[in-house]
């Protein structure tokens, strides 16, 4: 995917062929030199459930942050609170804000990624990364952020094998 | 000094008042690397496989082997029956003696004439001989082997071996020791250069990721440390001489330390109920690993020293 430099985007995880699906966790790596994870006033990763989990009105608890709070690699938790059935078929997991912050090309990818049921035994499963490109001028230090920020999204899907 | 040099380091946990004991943990790093977990699997002699020209005792628990000329007397075990794939072999054996000469034993794989190991037996008493650690190649039967056949027909004189059992300990690298107690010991051989000065322990949190070493005196062999249940620590130790020359690090050992024995419970603050109270304090810790002032040990479920996705699993499964 092309984007702009201080360009953010949505990085929409969705799963598809799923069977028995509880929770997720995952690890996402980004190169920190191009992409910036955008945290919220808590310090978390800026992150939305998908609806995957949810159907129901099933109650999810969604948690991503950067690991012990250093930028490249974001620590997730998605899962189904209590004892809900497991979810199937194909949805949207999550999304997760990035901002790019340098000119250059770098992956986004998944890191100890699992998949797993309501008795917490992981589902095989296969994950994809997601190429980036960043354009523009790298700028070493910027005290005025451009008003204009467009916001673009980036699909991943996850391929439930078997 | 050279920069690689041939020291062992041993992991142990001790017994007594302080520690519990575990298995017999050592690792070697004199070019045949390998750590011994303590599993062992004991082969009688008796019930191994033999060429001709060998007696099975049976009520004595032993094999005498007793050669012929150009024809070698072995036991072996079948490439299927090898307990480990990688393995220090030690062989209980008693030697014969005749003409002040005593028994040689040997090992191969599959082929009795190339020998990787050889050994005198130079008692006539049962002792323990330690062959070394081996990899068995795919397929291959072992062999103990009587290499050195002596009879000495003017006095009788007659050189044989006896064999009482065989005893496989499992080796591979990398091997992760899971261990109890809340101090263990890091215990390693003595380098055999004369100007070593000291030796230098490192200990980490991640593998290959080491704080500032200990220094220890050219005495020590062993270093005593406290860990914290639950945590995962990297070891490795290195050799300095008197001209600060360090050697290379000796392989990494890992430790495992059991964590306490808790109840999983999601109720944080211990008031009867998983509530919006917990799940804040959970959400808190996430992504942290316990290198980090928001890790907290009650949340780290799987003591793993991350607090992930599969904690908030189980945090979940346990918020009622």
């Amino acid at each position: 995917m092309n984007l702009n430099l201080y360009d953010e985007f949505w990085f929409k995880v969705k799963i598809q062929s799923a069977k028995r699906v509880h929770g997720i966790a995952c690890q996402i790596l980004y190169p920190p030199d191009i992409l910036e994870a955008v945290l919220d006033d808590s310090g978390s990763v800026k992150v939305q459930p998908g609806t995957f989990l949810s159907q129901n009105n099933t109650l999810t608890m969604l948690n991503a942050w950067l690991e012990d709070d250093k930028p490249g690699k974001i620590i997730v938790g998605l899962n189904k609170m209590g004892e809900a059935p497991e979810s199937a078929g194909a949805g949207s997991l999550f999304d997760v804000l990035f901002r790019c912050v340098g000119v250059g090309q770098g992956d986004i990818r998944f890191s100890q990624a699992q998949i797993y049921d309501t008795a917490i035994q992981a589902e095989p499963s296969q994950w994809t990364s997601a190429s980036v490109q960043v354009t523009g001028i790298n700028i070493v230090s910027v005290d005025i952020v451009p008003r204009s920020i467009t916001r673009r999204e980036i699909d991943v899907t996850l391929q439930i094998e078997g | 000094m050279q920069p690689q040099r041939h020291f062992s380091a041993t992991l142990a946990v001790c017994t007594g008042m302080i520690m519990e004991l575990g298995a017999a943990l050592t690792l070697h790093c004199d070019g045949a690397l390998w750590a011994q977990t303590g599993n062992s699997v004991t082969v009688p002699a008796i019930v191994m496989m033999h060429s001709s020209d060998v007696t099975v005792f049976n009520e004595d628990n032993y094999v005498m082997l007793y050669d012929k000329p150009n024809r070698k007397t072995y036991l072996y075990i079948p490439a299927s029956a090898l307990p480990f794939a990688k393995f220090r072999l030690v062989v209980e054996a008693a030697g014969q003696s005749g003409d002040n000469r005593w028994p040689n034993l040997a090992l191969a794989f599959n082929d009795t004439t190339k020998i990787l190991k050889e050994i005198t037996v130079n008692s006539s008493a049962y002792q323990s001989y330690d062959l070394g650690v081996f990899s068995a190649p795919a397929g291959a039967a072992l062999y103990l082997i009587f290499t050195n056949d002596y009879y000495n027909p003017v006095n009788t004189a007659d050189v044989n071996l006896k064999i009482r059992q065989s005893i496989f300990i499992s080796a591979a690298q990398d091997t992760l020791f899971v261990v109890k107690g809340q101090q263990l010991k890091l215990a390693w051989n003595r380098s055999g250069e004369k100007d070593v000065a000291g030796y230098r322990i490192y200990q980490g949190l991640e593998p290959g990721k080491y704080g500032s070493p200990i220094e220890v005196s050219k005495d020590s062999t062993s270093h005593l440390f406290n860990v914290s249940l639950g945590f995962k620590y990297y070891f490795a130790v290195a050799a300095y001489d008197t001209a600060q020359n360090q050697s290379a690090l000796s392989p990494e050992i890992i430790a495992q330390v059991l964590p306490p024995d808790i109840t999983l419970s999601s109720d944080f603050n211990k008031d009867g109920k998983c509530d919006s109270f917990d799940v804040t304090f959970f959400t808190n810790t996430f992504g942290s690993t316990c290198t980090s002032a928001r890790y907290k040990r009650v949340a780290d479920f799987n003591s793993d020293c991350k607090i992930d996705g599969i904690d908030q699993l189980i945090f979940s499964k346990n918020c009622k």
